[in-house]
């Protein structure tokens, strides 16, 4: 448990990083921050029940996605501004290196293990925007539906 | 037409070549061909009057379009801006096709005037604030509460805005690198040895990054980091030279390129989609090259 605070604390500084690297302005840095707090916390809670690449980031895409979202309905911005680098955690930096780094060792098994775990971890986060793309796009159409009947 | 009435004497392309005016029999060189033909057939310019009203309002449509898409605006942000940009000043009937490198759009106005504009993209970079003032821009038109030479004045200012200082910069890929040597499972030490990979990432990026092809400077970007990286495991043996390679990547990996193709792909742009998971893939390819070269020539791989 003592590990994970470090590692916690640098998702959500790795977070601010990049949302400086992509010239997020200063007012949005904060909640910026806070999406990438809750998808790091939602990857950890998942991972630790499931222990499955696939499940954990997409359930951590899923949500920051949704966050995101809500947060750019409330704010009026458009919500990649979030998103972007609110989900940067997730990116499979070390599996692309490691499977670099023995397939260039010729340990192919070694390399077909980190593959694969890039692999699920890349289609975790491509799952996770499909459904909450999708979630979202429903209830906008919902939405639209109910204000029409209304007038 | 214009061409056809010189009568060029050598292949196209030749570095010799030269042409004979029909109009005036002057032999020309290559380099002022073009000079001469503007001189005998000036270009009549259109003046702003005898722009139709459709020409005005699909011009600061697709320039806020072209702006979003230039700093990582999605592809169905920006066929819808101009939708609804068009729709708010009165168009009838609006046309937009739009992928990672081209934006064409035909507007018909209600009062018939007709216009058909392309822009092409060249390069785009992620700025979320430029992103977020155009936004606005096309927020306010289509709610009617500027006007176009307001919104293109805002635009404008949204170009030419300013980005962080040089420093901030600096400091946030050293401050990025670091976290991320850490988040992989670092050492603090391993940290403090990333912030300088990141440093010279944010360098040789900013120096070559406009200068060459964007995948000839990220594996030439890589290679620097990761000869960095081997060469300060060198001089501190305690260091983990592999996740100091790591904090370094999530600097220039493709984060979210993949889901993004496949999220284009959904809304039924798939070729834009398609391209941009081509990109990824050529781009990971591109860094997985870079690191790899140091390790093989001073890593001890191979």
């Amino acid at each position: 448990m003592s590990d994970l605070i470090p590692t916690a604390i640098a998702a959500v500084t790795g977070t601010i990083g990049f949302a400086l690297i992509f010239q997020t302005s200063a007012k949005r840095i904060p909640f910026v921050a806070g999406v990438g707090a809750v998808t790091f916390g939602v990857y950890l809670g998942l991972a630790y029940l499931w222990q499955f690449e696939f499940i954990s980031n997409l359930g951590a895409t899923f949500t920051a996605y949704i966050l995101s979202y809500i947060l750019a309905k409330i704010l009026k911005t458009p919500y990649s501004v979030f998103f972007t680098p609110g989900i940067i955690s997730l990116v499979p930096g070390s599996g692309l290196y490691y499977t670099m780094s023995y397939l260039l060792q010729r340990d192919y098994s070694g390399m077909t293990v980190y593959l694969y775990a890039t692999v699920w971890t890349g289609l975790g986060i491509a799952a996770g925007i499909i459904l909450a793309t999708t979630a979202c796009y429903l209830w906008e159409r919902i939405r639209n539906f109910a204000r029409d009947k209304i007038k | 037409m214009l061409l056809n009435s010189f009568n060029d004497d050598t292949d196209v392309g030749s570095a010799d070549k030269t042409s004979v005016c029909d109009a005036c029999s002057e032999d020309l060189s290559s380099e002022s061909r073009l000079r001469h033909i503007l001189s005998e057939f000036p270009i009549e310019r259109r003046s702003k009057q005898d722009l139709t009203r459709a020409d005005e309002v699909l011009r600061i449509s697709l320039d806020v379009a072209e702006h979003l898409l230039r700093c990582g605006g999605e592809i169905q942000r920006v066929e819808t801006t101009v939708e609804c940009i068009c729709r708010a000043e009165g168009a009838v009937h609006v046309e937009i096709f739009c992928i990672t490198s081209l934006i064409v759009a035909a507007v018909r106005m209600d009062d018939n005037s007709y216009s058909t504009q392309i822009r092409r993209i060249y390069s785009t970079e992620t700025n979320l604030c430029k992103l977020e003032m155009l936004n606005a821009v096309s927020r306010d038109l289509c709610a009617g509460r500027i006007t176009l030479s307001e919104a293109e004045e805002r635009i404008r200012t949204a170009r030419f805005r300013k980005k962080y200082p040089i420093w901030l910069s600096a400091l946030a890929y050293m401050f990025t690198s670091a976290s991320f040597t850490i988040f992989f499972g670092g050492s603090y030490l391993d940290g403090a040895a990333s912030t300088i990979v990141g440093l010279f990432i944010y360098i040789f990026s900013s120096v070559f990054g406009s200068k060459i092809n964007k995948f000839a400077n990220i594996a030439f970007v890589s290679t620097v980091a990761g000869s960095v990286a081997i060469f300060l495991s060198f001089l501190f043996p305690v260091l983990n030279v592999d996740l100091i390679m790591i904090g370094s990547i999530m600097l220039l990996i493709p984060g979210l390129s993949f889901g993004s193709s496949l999220r284009d792909m959904l809304f039924g742009d798939t070729i834009s989609g398609m391209a941009r998971m081509i990109e990824a893939v050529i781009l990971a390819a591109t860094i997985a090259l870079g690191y790899s070269i140091p390790l093989i020539l001073f890593g001890g791989i191979l």
